[in-house]
């Protein structure tokens, strides 16, 4: 029992010290154009923020849906920083990375954006 | 309470041909429902329709600045990468969010579903863990989008969505 918690907090800490970036890629790389909304939700889970997209015409190359994924590891950062007594606040990337995903009329990804810094 | 007003409150249910406990149980759970109906019809906030009221000042071919002047800020702006090739796109989205303040209806809700919980404890005797899954919420906020073109007018608005 014990050494799951050690195990745990380590994994946590970890998560704390690197950046979350390595994270999105490897999920951005997951999607591909074309794949329907529910394989997306399937592959991800609920997005961080969706919104529709109004006044894009009849056009099946504009996307009409675009969902918002994001991903911080807050619990890790809040542990690093309590366990290296806040130098942990000196080398952390608190930045959140993320990317958005276009849906078009049919529910199908049109695009993918470039994984990046994104406002929490 | 003293003596003389007790006989006097034995007297008036006798003469009302009623217990006086019974009368005033009555009286309080009758009130109490009263006030609790009223709660909730206050509480059924008209938030849908003041967010229709507002969507439908906008217009397609107004102006950013015609719709904040109409609307207010909005609650997020959303930019988008414009797909290349194509004239006619949305660049920018304006999402509208109204989220209605805690009121006494609110409050009715609250007390209702609390009361609920507790007496679903007490008879399960706190054994079901079904309960777990029941859940006190908020009112749903309602949302709806502004899309803007390039050159900075709305091409298009959406229907009111309600957003727990």
């Amino acid at each position: 029992m014990s050494r799951i918690a050690v195990v745990a907090v380590v994994l946590a800490l970890c998560s704390g010290c690197f950046t979350s970036r390595p994270g999105a890629e490897s999920n951005r790389e997951r999607l591909q154009k074309g794949m329907h909304r529910d394989e997306v939700f399937w592959e991800l889970g609920k997005p961080k923020e969706s919104y529709p997209i109004p006044g894009q015409g009849d056009s099946a190359d504009l996307p009409t849906e675009r969902w918002c994924y994001q991903w911080y590891y807050p619990t890790g950062k809040t542990l690093t920083v309590l366990a290296t007594a806040f130098i942990g606040l000196f080398f952390m990337d608190f930045n959140a990375y993320g990317f958005e995903v276009g849906f078009g009329r049919d529910g199908r990804i049109l695009t993918i954006s470039e994984v990046g810094p994104r406002r929490r | 309470m003293n003596q003389t007003s007790e006989t006097l409150c034995l007297r008036a249910s006798v003469a009302t041909g009623r217990s006086g406990y019974t009368w005033v149980v009555g009286q309080g759970w009758g009130a109490g429902l009263l006030g609790l109906t009223i709660l909730l019809l206050s509480g059924c906030g008209t938030t849908r329709q003041e967010a229709e009221e507002r969507r439908v000042l906008v217009d397609v071919g107004m102006t950013g600045q015609d719709v904040v002047r109409k609307l207010g800020r909005p609650t997020r702006v959303f930019p988008l990468e414009p797909a290349a090739g194509v004239a006619d796109q949305t660049v920018e989205v304006w999402a509208y969010t109204i989220k209605p303040p805690p009121d006494l209806g609110d409050v009715a809700d609250f007390a209702l579903n609390a009361g609920a919980l507790v007496v679903f404890c007490v008879a399960t005797k706190g054994r079901d863990t079904g309960i777990a899954s029941l859940r006190i919420r908020g009112k749903a906020r309602c949302s709806f989008w502004v899309g803007f073109g390039p050159d900075g007018r709305v091409r298009g608005v959406t229907n009111l969505e309600e957003t727990p």
